[in-house]
């Protein structure tokens, strides 16, 4: 049963979208119904207008009657709302995808994050496994945006950010709105511009980080691969693709909530992240250096003495048996 | 009886034509009702689909035909006398048809159409 066809304005859409989650809080708290429909109807009146609010309080009895509130609404917000598709890396089931969700639904998105299950490195090198994962991919995404009208977004970590592009040089069919890689080993001259002018990403943040070892180490075992998680894109399609450098990131950096909250989430919603603040590199403590060294030649010199005492204890030379064996 | 001309509306608006002549038919053949239910009408139109429905009765009061009231569902499962312009005027008690106060907090609260004055 539908509640709407596909195609409806998106003021409508969002208004479905509030019924949504004015029926989720009924469900958490009957106790307090009148006062939630209440709260719900006085912000619709402030921020739509008594037409929607009206259309609302009419809706909700309809869908009451037909007990449609979940399931049918949730069709359709589902349809409406912005989708946001995540990817992780080898050699990991990715629990990031699930700290963002929270987060990301909260925004406003729907969520789905992909699992390709556990992809070992040596898979990674093999072109044939690299090959049959990207086909996986076009089949994912074409499931997830099977009920959707506009091109979802992606957020891809490592091993991902290698799909994401090779599916879309191969598969022309593919479009994504926001793409936000991080820790990427595509390789740093991939032709953003082109996609980009032909429709196929409307904005790209690549999140990266100085101290990323395996961005710079997927060259040498993938021929297609490349440091880009290190050194960002040669490419930046007329400003297209946002750079985040953070020098001190390594691989897997990137995934903490405030990250999420200001900097991905944001790019999702249409606003890119303010550049990171350059902070210089503190001069080197000689005193610190002092000691250390200090320590570890002290600790050099009484492994010398050490080892000389105990081999004046034990002699390191076994008795030698001595056989005397006379001419016959 | 309830309005059910709504010819002009229908040339108005022709996606909601038949979601209108459905409607009006209903009414026809509820001559007694003194309020349009949208629960009610919502079952018993299966065929018009609930946004459809939904828009068409908004149309309705924005036109004129109706004005758009509140009333509560008693714990019986009927609706309460009371009727309210606004769901935040609401009281937290209100009387059922035996004048026997219930809690209003967990009623269901209903849109209903009812006869401009």
């Amino acid at each position: 049963m539908s509640v709407a066809g596909q195609g409806l304005p998106q003021a409508d859409a969002e208004l479905l979208s509030d019924l949504r989650d004015l029926t989720i809080a009924i469900q958490k708290d009957p106790g307090r119904k009148r006062l939630i429909i209440n709260g719900w109807y006085e912000k619709t009146l402030k921020e739509k207008g008594a037409g929607k609010a009206e259309l609302g309080m009419l809706l909700l009895n309809i869908l009451n009657a037909r007990e449609e509130r979940t399931q049918g609404v949730e069709i359709h917000v589902v349809a409406e709302r912005p989708l946001v598709i995540s990817l992780h890396g080898i050699r990991t089931r990715a629990e990031w995808q699930k700290e963002l969700s929270a987060s990301i639904t909260a925004a406003g998105f729907v969520y789905h994050p992909l699992d390709y299950g556990f992809f070992r490195a040596i898979q990674l090198v093999i072109p044939s496994m690299r090959e049959a994962k990207t086909k996986w991919f076009l089949d994912e995404w074409t499931a997830a945006t099977k009920s959707v009208r506009n091109p979802p977004s992606i957020i891809a970590h490592s091993m991902g950010t290698y799909l994401v592009p090779r599916a879309l040089e191969k598969y022309d069919e593919l479009r994504f709105d926001r793409v936000i890689l991080c820790g990427s080993i595509v390789n740093v001259d991939y032709p953003w511009s082109a996609i980009v002018s032909a429709d196929r990403a409307t904005r790209i943040l690549n999140d990266y980080g100085g101290r990323d070892f395996w961005a710079k180490a997927a060259e040498w075992v993938v021929n297609d691969a490349g440091p880009s998680g290190a050194k960002g894109f040669k490419d930046n399609a007329g400003g297209s693709v946002v750079k985040r450098y953070r020098p001190k990131f390594r691989h897997s950096d990137f995934f903490y909530q405030a990250n999420y909250e200001k900097t991905w989430i944001p790019f999702l919603q249409g606003t890119d992240p303010p550049e990171v603040l350059a902070v210089a590199g503190r001069p080197i403590n000689w005193k610190f250096q002092a000691v250390l060294w200090a320590i570890i030649l002290a600790f050099v010199l009484a492994s010398f003495f050490a080892i000389r005492h105990v081999r004046r204890i034990w002699p390191h030379d076994s008795p030698r048996v001595t056989l005397n064996v006379s001419n016959a | 009886m309830l309005p059910t001309n709504f010819a002009t509306l229908t040339a108005e608006r022709p996606d909601l034509a038949p979601a209108l002549d459905e409607v009006a038919e209903w009414i026809r053949n509820h001559p007694s009702w003194e309020v349009l239910d949208p629960r009610e009408l919502s079952k018993s139109l299966r065929d018009i689909d609930t946004w459809h429905l939904a828009l068409a009765l908004r149309l309705l009061v924005e036109k004129g035909f109706f004005r758009q009231v509140y009333k509560v569902v008693t714990p019986s499962g009927v609706l309460a006398d009371d009727i309210f312009d606004d769901p935040r005027l609401i009281p937290d008690r209100l009387p059922d048809r035996w004048n026997q106060y219930f809690d209003t907090s967990e009623a269901d609260v209903v849109a209903v159409l009812a006869v401009r004055e």
